[in-house]
């Protein structure tokens, strides 16, 4: 397609999107409320409950109200307990890879910490607001996620079959239906630490389908003695300079 | 400031009023949108000016309804038909810099058979526009149809420049994604 093309069509979409960017603005913080006296009454309420609630949730052995959830990137579809064929990445037979199979974000809210453990393949962590560090072919690592909710969007996890690839890409006579377990199953565990120092352990679990397609699920998780590779040692990351000097090769 | 109808019956009246009101209302806007794109102040004030002769000529019998998108939309085409006629223009303005991006994203080789033309392309934008939550269409809208610079968008959105950049590069992944699935190849 053209230049010129893609100009013309883009200057020929409807109306109402070019009236609704025009008219929209950001929603501006509503700060009069709280200089109400009837406001004053409603918070110093809602502190009290919160204190009661507070006091029984730090008894509390579960982290009530602690929610994350995970996103596909690129669909940004939820991925839920019950699981979906990922859309956005498959591999063949000859190990051939299109997109990526399982690259995700988490939200949630006053999440201070993940430390991520993948079991079998590789993760690759990526921070598009620069400030974390970064990791490549990892397995643990643990990132800071921070006060701001709006940032969690932009920490993704890549998670990448790198020893899948290599077996099918090695041995010509390979094929997925063909390859054991620990090349078609996966877990990637999270233990997820909020600023309230409440904990919670979630995992994604991911399979390869026998057409080359990836089905994940998210769900709650319980580490066992049998989970060994949670406890291998936080891999290091990569280097700043090398993300960010000034002399990157192009 | 009038009304927009209050504006258009000055049109149907023949009061050359209806220029100095549209401008005084609008003028901003479609500068900035004409700006974006030639990068040139003398050439986006005359495209500006040759939108409202177009407006002049077309209203009536046209009762354009919303008035600005309809100007804009004037506004656009004659800066894009000025910037294409203009080849001595240097590829520097926030135009070329959005334009480069979608090019990016949309034009790989294809065959004859799957290849989009512009209309079809518009058809399909409207309805991936409608697949965005609100936000990240209007980041897609400003930046592409209306051109505005990163910094814009984030200044008016209230968010960074940086995560204004990075829902744009989804955005457009995206985009790809909702071709492909809708069977063209890009």
């Amino acid at each position: 397609m053209k230049r010129e093309d893609i100009s013309q069509a883009v200057g020929n979409i409807s109306t109402r999107h070019i009236q609704e960017a025009e008219c929209y603005s950001a929603v501006a913080p509503k700060a009069s409320f709280f200089h109400r006296p009837f406001g004053r009454a409603m918070i110093a309420a809602v502190l009290a409950l919160c204190l009661l609630v507070g006091g029984i949730g730090i008894l509390s052995p579960f982290g009530g109200g602690m929610v994350v959830t995970a996103y596909a990137y690129g669909t940004e579809e939820e991925i839920t307990p019950a699981g979906a064929v990922m859309s956005t990445g498959t591999i063949s037979d000859s190990g051939e890879m299109t997109g990526h199979p399982l690259m995700f974000f988490l939200a949630g809210k006053d999440i201070a910490t993940v430390r991520f453990s993948c079991k079998n393949q590789m993760l690759n962590f990526v921070d598009w607001t620069e400030k974390r560090d970064e990791y490549g072919n990892a397995q643990n690592f643990t990132v800071p996620y921070g006060e701001d909710e709006d940032e969690y969007y932009f920490l993704l996890i890549d998670w990448v079959p790198t020893g899948t690839i290599r077996e099918l890409t090695d041995h010509a006579d390979s094929t997925i239906a063909a390859l054991p377990e620990e090349l078609r199953e996966d877990v990637i565990v999270m233990e997820i630490t909020f600023e309230n120092g409440k904990t919670a352990t979630k995992a994604i679990t991911v399979s390869l389908l026998d057409d080359g397609t990836f089905f994940a699920a998210f769900h709650d998780y319980n580490v066992s003695d049998a989970d060994a590779f949670v406890d291998r040692p936080d891999s290091e990351a990569i280097p700043r300079e090398i993300l960010y000097g000034a002399e990157q090769i192009s | 400031m009038l009304e927009d109808r209050e504006i258009i019956d000055l049109f149907y009246a023949r009061s050359e009023q209806a220029i100095i009101e549209l401008s005084e209302k609008y003028g901003a806007v479609c500068r900035k949108v004409a700006r974006n794109i030639l990068n040139n102040e003398q050439d986006a004030e005359e495209c500006v000016n040759d939108a409202y002769l177009g407006a002049w000529n077309t209203i009536p019998p046209q009762r354009p309804k919303p008035l600005l998108t309809y100007l804009c939309r004037i506004v656009r085409n004659l800066s894009v038909t000025r910037y294409h006629a203009n080849t001595a223009a240097k590829r520097n303005s926030v135009y070329d810099v959005a334009l480069d991006e979608l090019e990016s994203c949309l034009a790989s080789p294809v065959t004859v058979e799957t290849e989009l033309s512009a209309k079809e392309l518009s058809g399909l934008l409207d309805q991936f526009l409608d697949t965005l939550d609100q936000k990240n269409r209007v980041i897609f809208v400003r930046r592409y149809w209306y051109s505005d610079s990163v910094a814009d968008i984030a200044a008016r959105l209230g968010l960074r420049p940086n995560h204004v950049s990075v829902r744009l590069s989804r955005t457009r992944e995206k985009l790809r994604t909702y071709l492909r699935k809708e069977g063209y190849t890009i």
